[in-house]
Parts: structure tokens; C-alpha cells; sequence
């Protein structure tokens, strides 16, 4: 197993190397109270199998990362994310993909490094902005109020799951809402921004949302601060894309990057 | 390599995965439960995935494994699930 330590903190990284040199590095960053493993069981093979190298992280307290008690503001993830990068000599761009809080941090790392980013991929994700940061508020208040009740978690976020995860989950969930200061640091508003400004994203964009979930309800408001961008909707499907829907979002992601990796290799995108 | 070769060595991996958890008198076997009997979290599965393409080689992905799965099948994987296909994979190589 390959632990890391940078910025203070020691990541578990696992990463899917192909034989090639000169592969183009892909990070993978998963959402709130989950770990790499939801890219893992989904799409990560078959983005190696396009000639990625792929760098897949378990964020700091989440996973088998250690669990500092103090870190979890965005830009405690981007610095994380960085000295990662630098530990694992990745220089030049990257291709990011990040799922929920995971694409938020994407954003927001493309946002500070506009130059580190080869493109991006965001599922069920926006940027970090003092509006998002009071959803978040409320979305983090309800889901304290049932951190007691491991059956409402499941009938709430995980559907299908045996009661045993979302046990599991809970148990988690309470571990870093009492032993770390993430729900306080989740939200911290500094240096958010309301508006973006023209041209803060210059690299290729793919936003994927569930067409039932609460994002894709307030998709004309996330579009509006972005830069021109590929948008794809899942029907029927809510928050948990990479859970429940991975061949959708395989459909998406795939012929995409593959098209980004052919722009890279010199040939004609298809 | 024999399925029950292949089952003793995952054996041992889960135990290093598990890193010092007492699995007590739970016996691994093909019927064994990743999840029910073992507790595996998610997590330990990405690492035992990973040991075990350490130590049979890159033609063992786990990961291309698990994406052909849906995730109920993924959470009721057993010992026996894993061993088979990396029995299969070695018998191919």
C-alpha cells in the first residue's frame, strides 16, 4: 500500500500506471465521507485502459488517509493536492475528474493553478461559492440530524446498500463530525467568490449531472459561471452517479478523455 | 495454480489487509462474505485488489473486475468470487 506525506498529512495513493513514459496523469477525487473506492469499482480501469496514468487519493481523514484533527477547508484540499502532485514528480498539467466535494475541489484547484489543469471532469459537482457554501450549511445540518439513524442514512443517501455499509457509514460520518473540525471547514467562506470572472477555466469542461438529483434542479445557475462546457444529464438518476449509474458515466467520461488523449497524442479528435 | 493454492494466499492478503484485526474463529473459505463476514470496507478491497496485482502481476485488475459488477454484487462478493478469477486470469496468461 503507498502512503504519501505531504502538507503535513499522510494520503494513501494507489496509482494505475500504464507501461508508457509519457502518459498523461489523470487524478481521481472522491466525494465527502467516501474514498477512491467508488472510482475504483467504476470507471478507473477503463480510464488506464485509455492510456491515462491514473492517480487515485483517499482525501485526508477519509479512506485509509490519516485522520488529522484540523485541514478541511477546500483550500486545505488543493494545498493537499498539490504537494501530492509534487511528492509523485507530476510535473506539467493534469486531467482531474471529481465527484461531488470532489469536483468542488476540482474547481477550485483549477481556479487557483488555471495552468496545472489539462481538463476536467465534474460530476455532480459546482464551484465553491459563497452561495454553494450555504447549501452546503443546511446540507451538512441535515445530515448531522441523522447521524443517530444509520436506516434513515441508508433510505436517504444509499438506497440499495445493505444496512451493514451504511452502519459503517454512519459510524464514519460521526467520527470525523466529532474528532475533526470538517463540517466547520466544509463551509469556511474565505476567499470564496460570488461571481467568477470571464475566462477563470481554460481548459475543457465536462459537468455530468443526475437528472433527477437536486444539482441538475439549479443547472442554469452552475452553467451560468462556467466558460462554454460539455454538459451531460443521466436520467433518472439523483446524487449517487458513480453508485448507481458507473456505465453511464463510463459513456460520458470515455469517449471524452479519449478524445482529449488523441488531441494530446497529436491525432485528429474524434 | 490450483483455486485452493490461489484461496490460501488471498488468505493471506486479507489478513495483511486487515492488518491486525482479529478475525477470530471466522475460517475463509470460497462462502466467505467480503462484507458480512469479514467487514471489509470498501477501501480494504481496493487494497487487497492491489496486493494482489502485486503479487501476480499486472494481468490480475482487479479494478476491470469489479466495473463489470453492480455495486449490490460488489457488496456481496465472497472469497471464493475473487479467487476464481484470479485462477481464471493465471490459467489465460
Amino acid at each position: 500500500m503507498a502512503h504519501i506525506t505531504t502538507n503535513g498529512v499522510r494520503l494513501h495513493v494507489q496509482r494505475m500506471r500504464p507501461a508508457d513514459p509519457g502518459a498523461p496523469p489523470l487524478v481521481l477525487i472522491h466525494g465527502l465521507l467516501d474514498t477512491m473506492a467508488s472510482y475504483y469499482f467504476s470507471i478507473a480501469a477503463a480510464i488506464a485502459g485509455l492510456g491515462f496514468d491514473v492517480i487515485a487519493y483517499d482525501l485526508r481523514g477519509h479512506g485509509r488517509s490519516e485522520r488529522p484533527p484540523r485541514g478541511y477547508r477546500v483550500d486545505d484540499a488543493t494545498d493537499d493536492l498539490t504537494g501530492l502532485l509534487t511528492e509523485l514528480g507530476v510535473a506539467g498539467p493534469v486531467h482531474l475528474i471529481g465527484f461531488s466535494w470532489g469536483g468542488t475541489v476540482a474547481f477550485r484547484y483549477a481556479h487557483r493553478f488555471p495552468d496545472g489543469v489539462a481538463s476536467l471532469i465534474v460530476i455532480e459537482s459546482e464551484p465553491p461559492t459563497v452561495a454553494w457554501a450555504d447549501r452546503a450549511t443546511d446540507g451538512l445540518r441535515e445530515l448531522s440530524a441523522h447521524l443517530s439513524d444509520a436506516e434513515e442514512i441508508a433510505r436517504a443517501e444509499l438506497g440499495a446498500l445493505v444496512p451493514a455499509m451504511a452502519r459503517r457509514l454512519t459510524s464514519r460520518a460521526r467520527e470525523l463530525a466529532v474528532a475533526t473540525t470538517l463540517v466547520e471547514d466544509i463551509i469556511d467562506r474565505t476567499g470564496l467568490v460570488d461571481v467568477y470572472p470571464d475566462g477563470w477555466l481554460r481548459c475543457p469542461l465536462l459537468l455530468i449531472v443526475g437528472g433527477d438529483s437536486r444539482l441538475h434542479s439549479r443547472l442554469d445557475s452552475i452553467v451560468g459561471l462556467l466558460p462554454p462546457c460539455d454538459v451531460v444529464v443521466v436520467p433518472g438518476q439523483h446524487h449517487q452517479l458513480l453508485a448507481f449509474a458507473p456505465q453511464e458515466v463510463a459513456a460520458a467520461v470515455l469517449p471524452w478523455l479519449a478524445a482529449r488523449r488523441g488531441a494530446l497524442a497529436g491525432a485528429v479528435a474524434p | 495454480m490450483t483455486t485452493e493454492t490461489v484461496l490460501a494466499e488471498i488468505g493471506d492478503l486479507i489478513r495483511e489487509v486487515l492488518d491486525g484485526y482479529d478475525l477470530g474463529a471466522v475460517p475463509i473459505t470460497p462462502d466467505t462474505s467480503f462484507d458480512a463476514d469479514l467487514a471489509f470496507e470498501s477501501i480494504d478491497l481496493v487494497v487487497l485488489g492491489t496486493l494482489l496485482t502485486e503479487r501476480y502481476g499486472p494481468g490480475i485488475d482487479v479494478a476491470g473486475f469489479l466495473s463489470t459488477r453492480t455495486l449490490p454484487e460488489i457488496i456481496t462478493l465472497r472469497v471464493g468470487d475473487l479467487a476464481g478469477y484470479v485462477t481464471a486470469r493465471l490459467e489465460h496468461a
